[in-house]
């Protein structure tokens, strides 16, 4: 047996829950080593002294305090905390406000998607101007999934080449102003 | 409820799980003074102790339907006083801020355990008792629970692996090592 098995004995033995052999080599193990003895023997006195420690006794009227505490609670002044529900672990107020939040973020973002149709970004200013709104179709077919809604180019840059043409034959009206500009040091 | 005969704990909380109030007093003159002993070697402090008795009493009050036979009602008891004692010691160090106001806050009578020897023993085993109490105080948690409930409540070991929620080998060595520990605390004390 060496220190380390001894000392892991130690409760066994004062407890006397160490089998006959056990036991045996414990004490000759005690035989051989006064230290070891000395700490057994010191750990039994500590362990009296443990065991003969008086009860901690609580204060006079502890009863009455326990009774007056109990009464607060049975009282109806005292109401107890209703258990707050969850929805989805949130509080009510949050869930209600987390789903506001939701709505107006699926409703902005809807509002900021493009729909068929509806062009992306305004007409460039030599496009609008050529091609002013009467010449929308008046009568505009419905829009529907399985009729997708074409409408004629007027007014609008190509969308095969967006990349805005102003001598595109595709505009018809489009006024032309070659003869009209003059510049400053032309010799004419 | 009648005096004369002597209901076991769980007797007593099925009692009182039924609606019998006395038999929830009776629980309460069994327990305060054991779970003062236990609770106020555990936090070092009276008041506090006597705090936290209450509280695990009015637990015990308003909990009572908690209570399912299946363990003894002293390791149902001592586990709540136990989880409370250590909510407070956690608090407490958390805060780190001593209140005065608590020296001179003390208006409740305090029975100090009857002593019949002289003075000078009482003085002598005041000090011992102080050695051993700050001894105590030395230990960490896990090792201050084990011993107390076995040292000083003589509570079996299977009682203690219920509480504290350990295995029996675990609460056998726990004790082992506190005990080792203590001893070489109160070496350095004396």
């Amino acid at each position: 047996m060496d220190r380390y098995q001894f000392e892991d004995l130690i409760s066994d033995y004062l407890d006397n829950s160490l089998s006959l052999d056990s036991r045996r080599e414990f004490e000759s193990y005690l035989d051989s080593d006064p230290d070891a003895r000395h700490l057994v023997e010191s750990m039994a006195d500590m362990l009296d002294t443990l065991h003969r420690q008086p009860p901690v006794r609580v204060s006079a009227g502890f009863n009455q305090r326990l009774l007056s505490r109990i009464n607060r609670l049975d009282s109806p002044v005292y109401t107890e905390p209703p258990k707050t529900r969850t929805i989805m672990g949130f509080r009510p107020q949050y869930a209600v406000l987390m789903t506001g939040l939701a709505l107006a973020f699926v409703l902005v973002g809807y509002e900021l998607l493009p729909t068929p149709g509806t062009p992306t970004s305004a007409p460039l200013p030599f496009a609008a101007q050529s091609a002013p709104a009467t010449n929308l179709p008046q009568n505009r077919p419905a829009v529907s999934p399985g009729n997708p809604t074409v409408y004629p180019a007027q007014g609008f840059a190509s969308t095969e080449d967006d990349s805005a043409q102003t001598n595109s034959p595709a505009v018809p009206n489009r006024p032309d102003y070659s003869k009209q500009i003059q510049l400053v040091k032309n010799p004419r | 409820m009648p005096e004369a005969i002597q209901y076991t704990d769980e007797e007593l909380i099925a009692r009182f799980q039924e609606g019998d109030e006395q038999a929830y007093i009776e629980l309460v003159n069994r327990y305060r003074n054991r779970l003062m002993t236990f609770v106020y070697r555990f936090v070092n402090d009276f008041e506090l102790a006597e705090d936290i008795v209450q509280d695990t009493l009015l637990k015990v009050y308003t909990h009572r339907h908690f209570y399912k036979e299946i363990a003894k009602f002293s390791t149902w008891i001592y586990t709540i006083a136990g989880n409370l004692a250590k909510t407070e010691l956690r608090k407490r160090k958390r805060r780190k801020v001593t209140n005065l106001s608590q020296m001179s806050r003390d208006d409740r009578v305090y029975e100090i355990p009857a002593d019949d020897a002289d003075t000078g023993d009482r003085v002598q085993g005041q000090f011992a008792e102080k050695q051993l109490q700050k001894a105590i105080q030395s230990l960490p948690l896990h090792f201050r629970t084990v011993v107390i409930l076995r040292d000083l409540q003589e509570l079996s070991y299977e009682e203690i692996s219920n509480i504290v929620n350990v295995p029996l080998g675990t609460v056998k060595s726990r004790i082992n090592r506190a005990r080792l520990q203590l001893q070489k605390a109160l070496k350095e004390y004396r």
